[in-house]
């Protein structure tokens, strides 16, 4: 099946920054996570996406079509929540939906209207009186209305106490058991994705590090600790990045099998989070020669 | 599209009737101007209040996330200056009725269909250049930017009458103006009406493509 999502050799440039040839693509069905210290480049790739920023050169198709050729048709499948709200403080939420539901052929008025009694969200307040939590659910709301079958959120949860993040993180869950719907969801938040992401992208100084599934991290990939004795230069190569101290080191691996079989009973291996794989690809004092 | 011009009428109804009071009560001191001023001063508030609303709100970003084209973004905002001033007018005409109905003695200055023709014209142009350099330089160029346009506009008007004054005994300036004042005043009408006319589609043109190389 043909991805919902896909970006190949995306490339942007500015003053001090470049994006270089980002490519990655996510299925029908699933959410991908895409990751990244600040400054990354996960905003860039969401705003090129949605064509708020012009590229330099690569493509970038999403339902099988350009971004740019089919832009208004993309749009009307996609559901965006971004991290800062654009809605018009000045008015009430239902004046903003007035504003916005004519823009939309699918709008679905009841499915509204269900979810602002769901999230607890007063139709008659205006936006800027509003909490960010509930910025980010009427952005949902909205986002879920209109029969979009794409997600595209940018750091959803940043800022979200955890009661909120949580909810919030429940409802993507429940979202995706309709299988035609995907979410791309970009966070420095990591925690988040463990609980519910499919696919993880990781994105550093504008490069994109791997893009692969969740299980395939956390099957593999292992944090590997021991004494510092044992850390030739031929087993640094197995390594990913490594953190010493006064004790021992501390070091993602790629393959903990193989680890395992070459230094057995040595090491201690254990199941990496996202937090430790972004923390050992991309802080350059941990890094190793791979 | 429509939606946008709903929008900004919902940001600037509570400035626009402001505004509308503000010139209604000022309308003697224009005098026969009265149209042409309440049409200006409308489209100029409106588009003030909103453009302070789409910079504060970062509002490009939100537009050009939904299931809309830039060149439907720029006409938005062109048709709805003319909702703004049509607001105007349609206010004093309410007054002006009543201000009849009840037998106020104050003098209300009419306004014929001549007049907002010439309030058509004035607003065209105007906007017609302001706003192409709203949609290049973005939102925060607004306000005072817009106030030396109105001051080199009614400036720019004295000064091409008093060229007028200097050509006037030259042949082929006074062949043109006799060609000019011997049509019907319907034909004046829709020349002014095609000037504006191709004022708005120039500036418009400009306004999409200044607007499709923005990024946001």
């Amino acid at each position: 099946m043909e991805p919902i999502l896909e970006v190949k050799n995306l490339r942007k440039s500015f003053k001090g920054f470049t994006l270089k040839d980002v490519s990655f693509s996510l299925p029908r069905g699933f959410i991908m996570g895409f990751i990244g210290p600040n400054g990354a480049g996960k905003s860039t790739t969401i705003k090129l996406i949605m064509n708020l920023l012009k590229r330099d050169g690569g493509e970038i198709k999403v339902f099988g079509f350009d971004n740019i050729k089919h832009e208004k048709e993309i749009k009307e499948k996609i559901g965006f929540v971004y991290e800062e709200s654009y809605f018009y403080g000045e008015l009430t939420i239902s004046e903003m939906k007035r504003v916005i539901a004519p823009l939309y052929k699918n709008w679905d008025e009841e499915a509204f209207t269900k979810y602002l009694k769901e999230f607890d969200l007063p139709a008659k307040r205006k936006i800027k009186s509003l909490s960010r939590g509930m910025k980010i659910k009427f952005a949902l709301a909205i986002a879920l209305s209109h029969g979009a079958e794409l997600l595209i959120m940018d750091e959803p949860t940043s800022g979200l106490d955890p009661l909120i993040r949580s909810e919030l993180l429940d409802i993507f869950s429940s979202l995706i058991q309709d299988e035609n719907k995907s979410i791309f969801f970009s966070t420095h938040i990591t925690s988040d994705l463990d609980k519910v992401a499919d696919y993880i992208t990781l994105i550093n100084k504008g490069e994109i590090i791997f893009s692969t599934t969740k299980d395939e991290i956390i099957e593999n990939y292992g944090i590997v600790k021991g004494s510092k004795d044992i850390l030739s230069e031929d087993i640094k190569k197995y390594f990913v990045g490594i953190k010493e101290n006064k004790f021992g080191f501390e070091g993602l691996v790629k393959d903990k099998k193989q680890i395992k079989k070459l230094l057995k009973d040595t090491v201690i291996v254990e199941k990496p989070t996202l937090e430790d794989v972004m923390l050992y690809f991309t802080k350059e004092e941990f890094k190793c020669s791979v | 599209m429509f939606s946008l011009i709903l929008k900004d009428i919902l940001i600037s109804k509570k400035i626009l009737l402001l505004t509308a009071a503000f010139l209604i009560v000022w309308v003697p001191t224009f005098q026969n101007f009265a149209a042409v001023v309440i049409m200006v001063g409308m489209a100029y508030m409106g588009l003030i209040v909103t453009s302070s609303a789409d910079e504060t709100n970062k509002a490009d970003i939100l537009l050009n996330s939904l299931p809309l084209r830039r060149y439907e973004i720029v006409l938005a905002k062109y048709l709805s200056i003319f909702v703004y001033s049509a607001i105007g007018i349609a206010i004093y005409l309410l007054v002006a009725a009543a201000t009849k109905v009840l037998g106020l003695p104050i003098h209300v200055y009419p306004i014929n269909f001549k007049a907002v023709i010439y309030g058509v014209l004035a607003v065209s142009f105007l906007n017609g250049i302001y706003l192409p350099l709203m949609f290049k330089f973005g939102h925060g160029f607004s306000g005072i930017m817009y106030i030396i346009l109105i001051f080199g506009f009614f400036y720019g008007i004295s000064y091409v009458i008093r060229l007028f004054k200097k050509f006037v005994n030259y042949d082929w300036f006074q062949s043109i103006v006799s060609f000019i004042m011997n049509q019907s005043d319907t034909v004046k009408m829709l020349f002014i009406i095609a000037l504006a006319l191709i004022v708005m589609t120039v500036s418009c043109l400009l306004s999409v493509k200044f607007y499709k190389n923005r990024e946001f």
